[in-house]
Parts: structure tokens; C-alpha cells; sequence
């Protein structure tokens, strides 16, 4: 993959800006990356990590006494509100084997979309019970693919097992309105939670 | 002759980068600088002088961030993975060539923070 290294249309940062991360998880297939170029001034970019075979631990490498590597690759994108603030949105590898990875992208993380496909529910689980295990808060996002959303809300949440205060969007992953309800349901969410948090430490 | 790993049955097709990265990095794996974040911006202050004998990747690392670039866009940009850049940026460092924002500036999930990325969003 090749990228210029020069990108002369964005808005310059300032050395000491603001940065914020949100991470877009869900399962494989599900339109994370899709998501992430809907929104991104850029395309969406790649990096790609190599994990030695001890930390990707469920292998069963019992008796291969050669060390392996895996290569985890992670999509992301940039949003540049301003010179002083920019966010970046990070699309993670769904597989389970990857989940350790998970730790280090959600620290400092403001939240994350779960993006989920009604054809398969179940393959969001993972991800919002991770979410839902650490505390951090996260919005679902339903991706109606074709502009079918016919589906019900309430039967969603009910097979999702959500907190009632867990947003859940219908939303088209290739549609940048369609994305930025998503990512306002959960900032909104995160600001509810922290007026309560104060609520309670008063 | 065929060549030894012709015959490695673990031999890979496509290897990929596995050897130049951290030869870039001369066998280095990791930095001993905690608090730079996937997303900390990295900014050159300066270039570098002519004694200072830098590798072609971290003269590559020095223009690309004459723009503040976080340091995973850095690794996306030059196709390096992170851990690699953030050997390559501890030389920088040292030299004092570039500059990284502080842990602080990385996302701390204040009420006033989190407005001002709801305000910014809103706009686009």
C-alpha cells in the first residue's frame, strides 16, 4: 500500500494539539472500515503490527519450538476539527485471537461504536461484552445495509441484552451524516455518564 | 545448489516485512520512553546537523512531521509498524529534533474535552 507522504489539504495541527481516540469494533465483515472512510478526511490508513507468537496466546503452538509472527492489521482514520483538536478513529481487528490488542487501543479511548449486522447479531457480542467488562462507554450502531432498516429497536437491544441507557442508531456505515449521528449518540452518552459520575462524587 | 531456504519448510512465500523493519531499528523492539500514545503528535523541531548521521527512514520520519502527525499515522505513512517508529523516534529524541505531545493533550475524558469534540463533529 502506498501513501504520499506529503497531504497538502489538510489543516495543520498545532505541535501540542488535543488528540482523541474512538474505536469502531464489531465483527469481521461488519463495515468498520467502511465506517471509518465515511467519515475520515483521509483514506482510511493502515499499520500493520507483527505479534510474536507468545502474545498471541490461544495458538496451540504446543510443541513448535520455532517462534511465529502474525501480522494484526489495524484501519484508522483522522477527523481534524480544528488546529487545535483532532480525532482519530480506530477500527480494530475482530477476531478473538486479537483481543489482547483491545487493552492498549482503549486506553484513553473517549468510547466506541459497536457496529452491528441484524443478518448476524451475534457476531457483535465479543465486543460489547468487552466494553460492558472495562467500563467504557460505547454506543451500538445498527448498519442497515441497502438503506433496509426495517428492523425493531427494542428487539435489538432485547437480544443484545443492553443497559437502557446504551445507545442503539440504525445508520448506514457509508453515509457521513448517517456516521456522525452515530458518533454524537455516544459522545452525548459519555457526557451523560461523567455529569453522573459528578452527580455522585458531590 | 538451492538456496537454505528453499528447503525450510517453514519458510513463508511472502516473509513481508519482518527482517527490514528491525534492521532499521538495529535489533531494537522497544522504547524505554513510556507516555507516547498511538495518538501523541509527534512535530520536527529542527533539522538535523550534519554530524548528526541519521537512517533514511528517520530523515523520512523528520519531513513527514514538519506536520504534526501521530505517531500511528507516522507508521501508516512510512509503512512501518509503531513499535518501529518509536525505536526510531527515541534517537530523534535524544537529538532533540523533534518534539512529542504530552500524555496529557492525549484525550482526557473531561466534560469540557468531550463538548468540545461534540461542537467540532457537529460542524463537519
Amino acid at each position: 500500500m502506498a501513501f504520499a507522504e506529503s497531504d497538502p489539504g489538510r489543516t495543520a495541527l498545532a505541535p501540542d494539539a488535543a488528540t482523541a481516540k474512538i474505536l469502531v469494533a464489531g465483527g469481521f465483515g461488519v463495515g468498520k472500515t467502511t465506517l471509518v472512510g465515511a467519515i475520515s478526511e483521509t483514506e482510511p490508513l493502515r499499520t500493520e503490527e507483527l505479534i510474536t507468537e507468545a502474545s498471541v496466546g490461544v495458538d496451540d503452538l504446543a510443541g513448535v519450538e520455532r517462534k511465529t509472527t502474525t501480522t494484526v492489521a489495524m484501519d484508522f482514520g483522522r477527523i481534524t476539527l480544528s488546529q487545535a483538536l483532532v480525532v482519530y478513529l480506530f477500527g480494530a481487528p475482530g477476531q478473538d485471537r486479537f483481543w489482547f490488542m483491545w487493552d492498549d487501543l482503549s486506553r484513553g479511548a473517549l468510547g466506541a461504536v459497536v457496529l452491528a449486522d441484524t443478518r448476524r447479531l451475534e457476531s457483535c457480542f465479543p465486543s460489547v461484552d468487552f466494553f460492558e467488562h472495562r467500563g467504557i462507554p460505547f454506543a451500538i450502531g445498527v448498519n442497515c445495509f441497502d438503506g433496509r432498516c426495517e428492523e425493531d429497536e427494542e428487539e435489538i437491544r432485547a437480544a443484545l441484552d443492553l443497559a437502557p441507557d446504551v445507545p442503539l442508531v440504525l445508520c448506514d456505515a457509508r453515509d457521513r451524516e448517517s456516521v456522525k449521528r452515530v458518533l454524537l449518540a455516544l459522545l452525548e452518552h459519555v457526557m451523560r455518564g461523567l455529569a453522573a459520575e459528578a452527580a455522585a462524587t458531590w | 545448489m538451492r538456496h537454505w531456504s528453499e528447503e525450510d519448510p517453514w519458510a513463508d512465500d511472502d516473509p513481508g516485512p519482518l527482517v527490514r523493519p528491525y534492521t532499521v531499528t538495529r535489533g531494537r523492539t522497544s522504547s524505554a520512553r513510556p507516555g507516547i500514545e498511538l495518538i501523541s503528535l509527534i512535530s520536527t523541531v529542527r533539522p538535523p546537523t550534519r554530524d548528526q548521521r541519521l537512517q533514511p527512514e528517520q530523515n523520512r520520519l523528520l519531513a513527514l512531521c514538519r506536520t504534526p502527525t501521530a505517531l500511528v499515522e507516522a507508521a501508516a505513512r512510512l509503512d512501518l509498524p509503531v513499535t518501529v517508529i518509536r525505536v526510531l523516534l527515541d534517537d530523534l529524541l535524544d537529538h532533540q529534533l523533534v518534539s512529542v505531545s504530552p500524555p496529557s493533550a492525549t484525550g482526557t475524558p473531561d466534560a469540557r474535552f468531550i463538548q468540545a469534540v461534540i461542537d467540532g463533529i457537529r460542524r463537519i
